[in-house]
Order: structure tokens, then sequence, then C-alpha cells
């Protein structure tokens, strides 16, 4: 782990953003600036934390945590399902084929929990024993694991996040995708989830629940896209504690990622009007959160070069530019 | 397109064209299709009912595509049986009685439709048109309309302007807290909408599912009837009389009602705003404001939205009052009523289309907004009377009345005006700072 001198020291050197002009048609994420060439597309993951649907911190190393937690999980499934990604340039980067995405977000669960009203438990509590397609017995407890894991599809939202569940069925049936993508989407959507628990198993984590999107490469072959496994797609909770919290009735401990929102509600902020000022030692302890997740998730430890993050983003990136 | 009786059909096809897939007469059908489908693979392979035996993945899939790929020609052969029978929903269980025969699955036959009311079939499809119409095109449009709004408040969220109650000049704000106004009513309304359950039944005839405990005493026939309604992705009914109640739809209905009043009153705000010179319209190429008065940019999106509103309006509130009313266990009015529900979508889609393309058009003409400010120097005599009521000065309001009704005030006057008030220094420096541009309270961090 870092020290916390050392994180201080690099908010410096945070990355706000790029804006290569010979890199190709840039496209600003809220936290990824993109840039596409023909058949190519260039992913850097900034330091940006974005909440309340809009940026409202840079955190030192959050975004090479991020693009090494999805490194790292990439790397480790691309036997079961292929990915768009072909190189990582650059602790910040990774080089990927540009796909069509597929208009379906795979979400997968290994228990039933949650508490929004596209959640499986929050279904489930009000009485639907079929949830997105798949029969749920009598009986269970919130947090419980299932028997088996279930696919919940939700639409993928062009403004904000307010997907929409539906059943696969659905999905075919508003053509979002086909019949035989919908079984290829599911069977990717399994194994890789069944990894994504084995490995993390290793941890002492639990892949709770998950989401997966996919899309089309220029030859037309499914791939995995985006992240994967990380705490923004993903949900973590603490093997170790687990059984104990289940039998004593409490809320399994979890790998968080809200601290920043947290702390940012307890400052009576949620979104409207002039944001609080963040003071250094609560973006330090936000960065920590973040490589602890890391190292929590993957069991490697974070290893980084501090400094300046552009300039070395740019030197990595020669090779790439038009 | 030129003979289509209703204007959804006809010139304004290519724009709400995309809601025919659902709400079209074919749409109708083709979810009939899905539903029976649906029920007959859920009796024989989820149910196991004796007697039946299951299908095959082979089989399922090429039952399936009967509904998920459904062709043209199968609405036409379901709309000559019905010529026959005189009965839409007959006609779709004999035209999938001949599919199941197609495929060498005769056996079959008795099942198709099984325990079920007309009603149990289309409460459903209706159910599951709304659902993904509203999911598929309704909501990504007023979404984007709400990003937009939020744009522009944030762009704009310093822009100072006059602002006006019972159309007189009125205490400053800026352009973006008016939009963010807006985008505040909308975000509540879509907040209700995302949350609409669409509800469905199969219980049979009326409601106590007689006939299938008839037939088949043994089977949990609530538990089934639960577990296939919530896996088509609809809310469960348990009490209901023949019909599903309609009570769901009068929800949606009247939610997008209000959606639509608040879109409408937008509309009204920006034409207005337009015809005082605060907007001006970005000319698109080739684009004819007037027949006879080459110089005009109409705000005509603006108006076609507001026209369409009130269509869908008007059909929306019908819809919603007529629907749920129904004689004992049901009569046939519900039944006609709501094959027009896919028209109420149609205009107000057409109207989230126009308002965006307008939107899209909006400048704001930051001279005129000064202008107004700079002309109206009498917009801080409430500045000035709430700090004189502060020092407790007793005809405060009166002084100013005295000063500003009836003539023109300048600043130079107001400025008079501040220097013989009996106030402390700094309040009275503050008083002096205030221009009618800076006068705009917090509207810009709110």
């Amino acid at each position: 782990m870092l020290t916390r001198d050392l994180i201080a020291s690099q908010i410096l050197h945070v990355l706000k953003g790029t804006n290569f002009t010979n890199l190709g048609t840039r496209y600003e994420g809220k936290v990824r600036d993109n840039y596409t060439q023909g058949n190519r597309r260039i992913l850097i993951t900034t330091d940006r934390l974005s909440a309340f649907d809009k940026v409202i911190a840079l955190i030192p190393f959050k975004g090479e945590v991020l693009n090494a937690i999805t490194k790292f999980w990439f790397e480790n499934t691309k036997d079961i399902c292929p990915n768009y990604v072909e190189a990582y340039p650059d602790p910040n980067v990774m080089v990927g084929k540009e796909c069509k995405p597929v208009m379906l977000e795979m979400i997968v669960r290994g228990y039933i929990t949650g508490s929004t009203t596209t959640s499986a438990w929050y279904n489930y509590e009000k009485g639907v024993r079929n949830f997105c397609g798949n029969v749920l017995p009598e009986g269970l407890k919130k947090n419980q694991k299932l028997s088996a894991p279930i696919i919940t599809p939700t639409t993928k939202a062009a403004h904000g996040d307010h997907d929409a569940n539906l059943s696969g069925l659905e999905a075919v049936e508003r053509g979002l995708v086909t019949m035989e993508e919908w079984e290829q989407l599911s069977k990717y959507t399994l194994a890789l989830y069944a990894r994504g628990v084995e490995v993390a198993a290793r941890q002492g984590v639990i892949l709770v629940d998950t989401k997966y999107e996919f899309g089309r490469d220029p030859d037309g072959k499914i791939m995995l896209i985006d992240e994967i496994h990380t705490p923004d797609s993903s949900r973590f909770w603490i093997a170790a504690t687990y059984e104990e919290k289940m039998a004593t009735g409490q809320e399994p401990d979890n790998i968080n990622k809200e601290f920043l929102r947290l702390w940012l509600a307890n400052q009576n902020y949620r979104g409207e009007g002039e944001m609080p000022n963040i003071p250094e030692d609560v973006i330090v302890e936000t960065a920590e959160k973040y490589i602890k997740a890391y190292e929590m998730i993957t069991g490697q430890q974070f290893m980084s070069q501090p400094g300046e993050v552009l300039a070395r983003i740019e030197t990595n990136l020669k090779p790439y530019m038009l | 397109m030129n003979k289509a009786l209703s204007p959804l059909d006809g010139r304004y096809v290519e724009k709400v064209g995309e809601l025919a897939r659902f709400f079209s007469e074919a749409g109708l059908i083709r979810s009939r299709v899905g539903i029976e489908v649906e029920w007959l693979i859920y009796l024989c392979n989820t149910l196991k009912l004796e007697g039946t035996a299951p299908l095959n993945e082979k089989e399922r899939e090429a039952f399936r595509k009967l509904y998920i790929e459904f062709q043209d020609e199968f609405a036409e052969e379901i709309k000559t049986i019905e010529k026959t029978t005189n009965h839409d929903v007959k006609a779709v269980e004999y035209f999938l009685q001949k599919a199941v025969g197609l495929l060498n699955r005769s056996d079959l036959i008795p099942f198709i439709h099984f325990g079920c009311t007309s009603e149990d079939i289309n409460n459903l499809a209706y159910a599951q048109m709304m659902k993904a119409g509203i999911q598929t095109v309704m909501i990504p449009n007023l979404e984007k309309i709400l990003a937009f709004i939020k744009e522009i408040s944030e762009t704009y969220r310093k822009t100072p302007m006059m602002a006006h109650t019972h159309g007189q000049p009125a205490s400053p704000t800026t352009v973006g807290k008016e939009f963010k106004n807006v985008g505040a009513r909308l975000f509540r309304q879509f907040e209700q909408l995302r949350k609409m359950e669409f509800l469905g039944k199969m219980n049979g005839a009326t409601g106590n599912f007689n006939a299938h405990v008839v037939a088949y005493p043994e089977v949990d026939w609530v538990t089934a009837s639960r577990q296939f309604v919530e896996g088509l992705g609809i809310t469960w009914q348990r009490y209901t009389t023949q019909i599903e109640p309609h009570d769901g739809m009068a929800e949606v209905f009247d939610c997008f009602r209000r959606i639509n009043i608040i879109m409408l009153d937008l509309s009204r705000d920006l034409w207005t705003y337009i015809s005082m010179g605060y907007f001006k319209q970005k000319v698109l190429k080739g684009e004819v404001g007037s027949s006879t008065m080459p110089h005009k940019v109409n705000p005509i999106d603006f108006e076609n939205a507001e026209g369409n509103l009130g269509i869908a309006n008007a059909l929306l509130t019908h819809f919603s009052e007529k629907l749920p009313v129904s004689r004992m266990q049901r009569d046939l009015t519900d039944s006609t009523v709501i094959r027009n529900i896919g028209t109420a979508f149609g205009y107000s889609l057409l109207a989230y289309k126009s308002l965006f393309k307008g939107l899209g058009k909006l400048e704001v003409n930051e001279a005129r907004l000064q202008e107004d400010l700079n002309q109206n120097w009498a917009l801080l005599s409430e500045a000035i009377q709430t700090v004189l009521r502060r020092y407790g000065v007793q005809n405060a309001y009166e002084q100013l009345k005295e000063l500003t009704r009836g003539t023109t005030v300048d600043q130079e006057k107001i400025a008079a005006f501040i220097e013989t008030l009996d106030i402390p220094k700094d309040a009275k420096n503050r008083l002096l700072k205030l221009t009618p541009e800076t006068y705009i309270g917090l509207a810009s961090t709110l």
C-alpha cells in the first residue's frame, strides 16, 4: 500500500483529462477519454470521479487502479470470452478494437440482495417469484446465496443511469438481441461470473453480482467490452465475515466504492447547488479505498510510479499518434 | 401516406412510425401470438400439465419465432381467419392450431389458449406493448429532452434575466435557473414514470380459475398464474373480474399527462420568451418562416409541440377515465377504446420531438436580456425596501411605491434615493453596488 504522503504528493499530478489532437476522434465519457481511429479505440482512464451525474473530484491513482483491475480480469478471462483489448501501452490506457455495443447489459447475480427498485431483493420482498425470467423459490433471506446464479438483463439507457429490468425473452422480442445472441451472451456471462467468483474467492472476496457489456468487433465477433469486475460494475463482499453477518441479520461487509459520495451526503450535498470543498485528507482517503479495493480484489500489490501522468501517457502513446 | 386518415400515419409517420411496431394492429396481433405461445410452453414445459408432452428446444425455438420474427403475412392470415370467426383472439388461436400442426405437434392443439378467456391474452398483450413502447421509445426521447435542459441550465447558470410575473417585470433570475425549474419538475415525473408497473392477470373467464380447477384440481393455479405473468415481465394481479381493471394503465396515462402538461408549459414559455426577443432561433438552411413575410422565423416547433400535447392529453384523459370503468364483470367499451392507446403516445412523441428540435435551435439573446434589465432599475425596489425593513424603517414599502410607480426609474434616481436613507453605511454601500443584473439572489447556485 502506498503511503498517505505519497498519495497526497500525487494530487499535483492527477489526470483530469486529455486533449490529444493527433490521436483520433475524441469522445469524452464520464471517466474515460476515448479516441477512435477507424477500427481501433484508445481508452484513457482518467482520475475523474463521477457521482450525482457529474464529475465531483479528481482522485490520484484512480484511473490507474481501475485500468489495472480491468486489465487483471481481462487477462484472467480471455480464455473463456474474447475481449476487445489489444494492448495496454500505459498504466492508464487500453487500446482496443472499435466494437458496436450490444444494446443489453448482462447482469448476473449469485446472491439475492440490493435495495433499488431494479434489484432482485427489492422485487423478491414485494412478492415477485419470477424475476426477469428466473423462477425464485419461496423462503429466501436477504443476501442469501442463490442455488445457481441468475441473469437479469437490463436495457442500456442512453442518458443517465436509468436502466430497466427485462427478461431475456423480452429483450429478444423487442429486437435488442437475437435469440442466438442471447444464448451466446448468457453462456459468456455465466462462464465469466464463475471465473470471477473463483478468482475472487482466493483473496477471500465474494463476487456478489456484476454487470457485463458486450459488443461486436468489425468482423462481427462478440466480445467483452467496457470494464469487468471493477468496484463500479460489481458488488464485492468479504467472505470471512459473511456467515457471521448473515447469522446475526446484519449486512455483509463490503468493498465500498461510495466513500466520497457518502462523505458529501454527510455534508448535506446530494448533487444540487454549490458542492462543498473536499479537503485533501478526504481525497487521499478516497484514493486509499480504491487502491485497497485493487489489492483485495486482485490479491496483488498496487505498484505505481508516482509523478507526471499526462506526460508519461503522451510518451507511451507515441506509436499510436497519427 | 397522403391518404392516411390520421396525420400520425401520414404526414408525421417518419417521426412517430417507430411506435407502430408496438401499437399497431399488427403489433397487437404479434403480442397476442407471443402470449399464447408462451402460455402453451409454460403449460407443457414448466407446469408439465398431465396430458401434455414438453416441447423440445427446436420446437420451442420454431414456435417462438412465430412472434419474435413475426411476419406481415402472419397478420394478414390472422385477419383473414378473423373474417370468418368475427373474433380477433379466436383467430389467433386458429392460426396457432395450424402452426402446431405444421410442427407435427397436433397433440398440443387442445392446450392452445387452455383455460383462457380472451382477456387473459389481451390484457397481457397490451401490458407488454405498453411496457416495451414506453421503455424503448418514449423514455429515451423524454430523457433526451431532460439531458438537454440540464445542459442549457448549466450553460446559462449565471446569465441574468428579468423575471416576469403576471407578464410584468419582476425580481431578476437567471436563464439557467428558469430551465432548472423545468428540469426539476420533469425529473420528478420521470422518476414516477420509471417506477410504473405494468399489471396483468391470467385467471380465466371471471377471475376465479373456475375451468382450470375443474380440469386439474391438483394444480396450484394461483402460483402458476403468478409465475407465468411475472415471467413476462408484468406485475401479477390476484384479484380481478374478467378483465384486468386497467387502474395501472390509468396510472401510466396520468403520469404522461402530467409530463405533457409540464412540456406544454415549457413550450408556451419558450414561445413567449422568443416573442420578447429573449431567445433567438438559429435559422435552418432552406427552412421558410412565413409564406409571405420572408423575415420571419416563427417558433413553429413549440407551436407544434403545444398543439399535439393538447391532443395527446385529451386522449390520455379519456383513457384514464374510461378504461377503469366496466359494467359488472365487464362490458366491451374498453376493448374499442384501448385500441387507440398508441395514438396518445404518438401525439406525445411527436410533441417531444418538436420540442427537442426547438430547444436545439434556441440561442440566448444576451444583449436583449441586458437591455431589459438596464431599463428596469425599479426592480431594485424590492431589494431596497427589504433592507429598510431589516433596519426597522417604518414605511419602507410605501416609500418605494412612491418612488417607483408610474414613473421611469433609472440608476441615478435609485442611487439618489439610497443616499437619502437612514441605514448603516455598509448596507447602503451594498445597495449602491447592486444592479438589476446582480440582483439575482441565489439563482446561479440553487
